[in-house]
């Protein structure tokens, strides 16, 4: 039985587009068929986050006026076969495209796949109502930030009212050392404000920026984030993984890292 | 470097907490922070009429527990815990 997921937050800049390729990433390395649409018209991103800017040929605006076929336009990853992405168009703007054009094309992409996820774009517009409109579920990322935790609460609300039933979050960038200080919101916190379920929490590291400039996933990496994105894509798929304690985790990676720097 | 704490001794990432928490009360209920609190502090009047309340530990969570569609306008029912 195949999903269709929206991956939003309200806010730009919360990693919404590194979380979704991420995902993909996780679930197409359980051998899951998976397709990542790209829905931000106009400002495309979620290529080169995967590395894939060099083989667009058709995008999402091109199948749904019709000029091409859906097969057409899909982008094979370069590290796991049964990934691919819809890239979205650079020079259309979000009008091209409305929520009914954006069910049926959902629509036909559930045929060939297990998982449609869907990269929304920042805001509450056209693009976000497009998004989602054509998904039944919908992974909230969020950052430990009062700015962002606000615009997530507004779009759980939003998502509430436009009748999504399954919400679950992801809180991004955590800063174990600075959460271990007080100086940061933990994750927690963020739960205890925006009261819903949580899918998982990214640590803020390095290895996600550094993958990201490569255009590749820090998912099969060794880094607490990959694990988590891993993690997070099992549970997606509805496997029961507890949460990693990124506290103890943390410390216990740096022991195992200093062991190996020793010798 | 800005001070760790403030006046009440609380580090920043409690302040953000209270200051996440004062915003999404009022954006729910669409009342500003000034109101918001005020409600509160009438609530707690109220309620200290009729039993012992500390006024430090006090604390209110406003939730949206259903929504409907009255014309054009989107009619919230609250609970307050």
């Amino acid at each position: 039985m195949s999903e269709v997921i929206v991956v939003t937050s309200g806010k730009g800049g919360v990693g919404k587009t590194t979380s979704t390729a991420n995902i993909g990433a996780g679930l197409a390395r359980m051998n899951k068929k998976v397709v990542l649409v790209d829905t931000d018209i106009g400002l495309r991103n979620l290529d080169v986050v995967m590395g894939l800017e060099n083989r667009i040929i058709y995008n999402l605006v091109d199948v749904i006026e019709g000029n091409c076929r859906v097969k057409q336009a899909l982008i094979r990853d370069k590290h796991y076969p049964g990934l691919y992405l819809l890239p979205s168009a650079q020079t259309r703007d979000k009008s091209a495209v409305s929520p009914e054009q954006m069910i049926k094309l959902a629509d036909s992409l559930t045929q060939i796949f297990d998982y449609v996820i869907l990269d929304c774009p920042a805001g509450i517009e056209q693009g976000f109502r497009n998004a989602t409109a054509a998904a039944q579920r919908a992974i909230v990322v969020t950052t430990p930030e009062v700015s962002a935790i606000r615009d997530a609460d507004r779009i759980i609300g939003l998502l509430q009212a436009g009748g999504i039933k399954k919400i679950d979050l992801i809180v991004n960038r955590i800063r174990i050392d600075m959460v271990k200080r007080g100086e940061m919101m933990s994750v927690e916190d963020v739960l205890d404000i925006l009261a819903v379920h949580l899918l998982g929490a990214i640590p803020d590291e390095e290895g996600v920026v550094i993958a990201a400039n490569h255009g590749e996933s820090v998912i099969g990496s060794d880094t607490l984030s990959g694990q988590a994105y891993m993690n997070i894509a099992r549970r997606i798929a509805g496997e029961t993984v507890p949460l990693i304690d990124l506290e103890t985790a943390s410390t216990f990676l740096h022991r195992v890292a200093s062991l190996f720097r020793r010798k | 470097m800005r001070r760790r704490q403030d006046s009440y001794g609380r580090t920043s990432g409690k302040i953000a907490k209270a200051r996440a928490e004062l915003t999404i009360a009022s954006d729910r209920i669409d009342c500003s922070q000034d109101e918001t609190e005020q409600m509160r502090r009438e609530i707690a009047d109220i309620l200290s009429k009729y039993m012992n309340l500390d006024r430090e530990l006090f604390e209110i969570r406003i939730e949206i527990i259903g929504r409907t569609k009255r014309g054009a306008r989107d009619v919230k029912t609250i609970q307050i815990k």
